[in-house]
């Protein structure tokens, strides 16, 4: 063992640092890491001027946007555009905002218009459009050859989707991508049970029949159990707000201000929901519900082939793409109560993908006209093909369907355009609303109670937090007197 | 090491310098900063992060919980409003019986569990490190995680869990249940889960367990006290002080349970908002309906209630827990 004192290393020097030579290594080391660590893919080029876009996409979706960002990035040499993907991007939003802090662009959802707007937390665009309107119209002439005009005109969009972008007139956002719901189903198992796929059920009743003759059941020890359900409400469970609309019932009448969740129409529906259950035995479809997958995964039930049809919107091709290239996939609008069926003006829900300029953005100008630019067709259509969802505007392109990852992607743009698409309750209230219908999925689905009294229930709460929210906001703006 | 003149002269400590003499730089050591200054300012880091990230945002979150604040306008003083306003609504009666229940449960249970486990893992027995590490490896695992992890062994038809209740009691006609479909079996489910992170109250017993004299297990075993009198009058008045900690922990934990069901369950806590806590409930009304002054009155609510329960087991240990002269 050699003697510590002769060695060249001692411990001992370890101790005689000074604390300069400590804070300068740490100050040394802070540079080297500023100089030499780790940093952004890329950075903007000097000279121009950044924009921070908050969106709320990743894989797949946000690949798409990414897209278009770097085309504009590429167009011109004033503005740079840099993508930030955050969940859950409302929240964050509203704290940014709150704090002084937002960035230059923000992608909601149509349904965050009311709160927001409400609330003065994003900018309307019609002041915009009067200022720079003109002047971005030349400038994409120019640039990219547009010569149909500026592109925030009413005309060039589906009439449904540009009034969920300017609510009451008000423009408040722009629609970059758009979603539909129709009945998706799988072709070869229609084929299969003896039915013509290119024949979906339009009514009610002919999806009971459909979703009967598509159920099939298990041999063997767990004989009597379904292999299979035709059709099932809770698949994939997310828009548990929406049947009453197939009877023609709404939930908010927008005209009045007030909850209609207990309206005749909408117990109709639920009362459809709740016959599911009696139907086929609830038991049984729990037992098959809960072998579900989760969504994102070959285990979906559809693909899985645990459901033959369900309700879901365009964004099912993204999942096929990915999982099942083979699965055979049928559209049609979802079939609604035989007293309003009308083939030319299908009903289903419409929904959108809002880009806002947030109230305090610190660079309107620029942020002005990359919003324009996601609103050429160029820019909607690689948005709805990399989304696999239908296209904003009225008129789309040859190569849009062909280049489509939904094959039936006409049948939900078709529901984009018809004058029966409804969007979600414009309310503060809405994420209650929603919530509320959630939570009574389960007692509704076990039979505890009947639809009826399950949504007299819901109407009860939704009233009390609306007239809630109606005096908190009446009391804010002094007129409570 | 010490020489007559009183001075250090340790490998690595520099020699101390007499008062007024000047150091090697020329500096005076009189003009040196005082020694309190530079404690304060080696754990000023520390204050200044207290201050901004923790007191500041208590205090406001007090002040919010005496307004409407819905977060993108500026607060308005409503007095006691957010807090009356407790007493009529449903969801917080809800969240405030889910989180009981899930506490109930989860804390009494779970400490038993990490008791059994701990005085398991105490024994001589081949593999000891491999089986400690097992238990604790859990608590290591993110939430995120451990929750996918969860989903999958909870899944009905494809799960571990069902699957060996179906090998085991299949033939007898009993299915696994739906655990996280269906309300009734979601509250099991998340106190099943909760005991996958005992490690860490494991860890502490079994340190506490090696702890105690073993003189009084041989008194013990000269009274012949069987193994279960010897637990009950020897082991556990001597560890009580452990368990009073860990009991506390646990409580202030479950009563913040957040992330597990959020992820597992979604935003509602799953059917019939059986997996609603009161954490998610204050989070929705914070962030997702935008009333941050009727968070904030829960947050104090619940910070109240955190307090009287540890309050009260303090209380209740006074003849329970023994604590060594």
């Amino acid at each position: 063992m050699s003697d510590p004192g002769q060695s060249s290393f001692r411990a001992a020097d370890l101790g005689v640092w000074t604390r300069r030579a400590v804070i300068g290594s740490m100050a040394a080391a802070g540079l080297g890491f500023i100089l030499f660590g780790p940093r952004a893919a890329r950075t903007a080029p000097s000279g121009r001027v950044v924009l921070n876009y908050w969106e709320k996409w990743t894989g797949q979706e946000g690949s798409a946007m990414q897209r278009v960002v770097n085309a504009f990035n590429e167009s011109q040499d004033r503005i740079w555009v840099q993508y930030f993907s955050m969940s859950p991007i409302d929240q964050k939003a509203m704290i940014s905002i709150a704090g002084g802090d937002p960035p230059d662009l923000l992608g909601l959802w149509n349904f965050s218009i009311p709160a927001f707007s409400q609330a003065g937390a994003i900018e309307p665009l019609d002041g915009m459009i009067d200022q720079w309107g003109a002047e971005i119209e030349r400038t994409f002439a120019e640039r990219y050859g547009d010569d149909d005009g500026f592109v925030l005109r009413a005309e060039r969009y589906k009439a449904p989707v540009w009034k969920l972008q300017a609510p009451a007139g008000r423009l408040w956002g722009v629609v970059n991508t758009c979603n539909t719901l129709g009945l998706v189903y799988n072709r070869r198992a229609v084929r299969e049970a003896g039915m013509d796929p290119d024949a979906p059920p339009r009514t009610i009743d002919e999806l009971d029949t459909f979703a009967e003759r598509l159920t099939t059941y298990r041999d063997g020890r767990r004989a009597g159990e379904i292999d299979r359900i035709g059709f099932i409400h809770r698949e994939p469970g997310w828009w548990n707000w929406i049947w009453g609309h197939y009877f023609g019932g709404e939930l908010y009448d927008h005209e009045r201000g007030a909850i209609t969740a207990d309206a005749p129409a909408n117990i109709r529906g639920y009362e459809w929901v709740q016959s599911y259950p009696e139907r086929y035995g609830l038991g049984r479809l729990v037992s098959l519900s809960s072998g579900f997958g989760t969504y994102n995964s070959a285990q979906q039930p559809l693909l899985a082939g645990k459901v033959a049809s369900a309700l879901h919107g365009a964004f099912i091709g993204n999942l096929i793409r990915t999982f099942d290239p083979s699965f055979e996939l049928g559209a049609a609008p979802f079939p609604v109560d035989a007293s309003i069926y009308d083939p030319d003006r299908p009903i289903g829900l419409l929904e959108s993908d809002l880009l806002v300029i947030p109230r305090g953005c610190p660079h309107p100008r620029e942020a002005f006209e990359f919003l324009c630019f996601t609103q050429r067709q160029w820019s909607t259509e690689q948005l709805a093909i990399g989304h696999a969802k239908p296209a904003p505007l009225a008129r789309v392109s040859p190569e849009f369907e062909a280049a489509h990852p939904n094959p039936r992607i006409d049948v939900f743009n078709r529901i984009a355009a018809s004058e029966r698409a409804f969007g979600k309750p414009e309310t503060v209230v809405w994420p209650q609303y929603e919530g509320e219908f959630n939570a009574v999925m389960d007692p509704l689905w076990k039979g505890e109670r009947s639809a009826r009294v399950i949504l007299e229930g819901v109407q009860r709460t939704m009233e009390r937090h609306l007239n809630a929210a109606n005096a908190r906001r009446a009391r804010r703006d002094g007129t409570d007197a | 090491m010490s020489t007559q003149d009183g001075h250090t002269h340790m490998h690595g400590l520099k020699p101390a310098i007499p008062p007024g003499a000047k150091t090697p730089r020329g500096r005076r050591t009189d003009r040196r900063t005082p020694e309190w200054v530079t404690g304060l300012l080696f754990v000023s880091p520390w204050i200044v992060g207290f201050l901004s990230f923790m007191a500041a945002p208590i205090l406001m979150s007090l002040y919010y919980s005496f307004t409407d604040y819905p977060l993108l306008e500026p607060p308005a003083w409503i007095g006691l409003g957010n807090y009356a306003e407790m007493f009529t609504d449903p969801l917080f009666w809800k969240t405030m019986g889910n989180t009981t229940l899930y506490a109930a449960l989860a804390v009494p249970f779970g400490t038993i569990l990490a008791l059994f486990v701990a005085w398991l893992l105490n024994q001589s027995v081949k593999g000891l490190v491999f089986f400690r590490s097992a238990v604790f490896l859990p608590s290591l695992v993110p939430l995120v995680a451990s929750s996918m992890i969860w989903l999958w062994l909870f899944n009905g038809e494809l799960g571990l869990i069902n699957v060996a209740i179906d090998a085991v009691l299949g033939p007898l006609g009993v299915r696994g249940p739906n655990w996280l479909g269906d309300s009734t079996w979601i509250m099991p489910a998340l106190v099943l889960m909760s005991f996958w992170s005992i490690g860490q109250a494991v860890v502490i017993y079994i340190a506490s367990l090696q702890d105690v004299p073993k003189a009084l297990y041989e008194a013990a075993d000269l009274d012949g006290m069987s193994p279960l009198t010897k637990f009950m009058n020897v082991t556990l008045p001597m560890i009580s002080p452990v368990v009073l900690f860990n009991v506390i922990m646990a409580i202030i934990t479950s009563w913040q349970v957040f992330a597990v069901p959020y992820i597992m369950l979604g935003s509602e806590g799953g059917p019939d908002r059986a997996g609603f806590f009161y954490t998610m409930y204050l989070y929705d009304n914070a962030f997702r309906f935008q009333r941050m002054g009727y968070a904030s009155a829960m947050a104090w609510v619940q910070l109240l209630i955190i307090l009287g329960l540890t309050g009260l087991t303090f209380l209740a240990s006074k003849k329970l827990v023994h604590y060594r002269a």
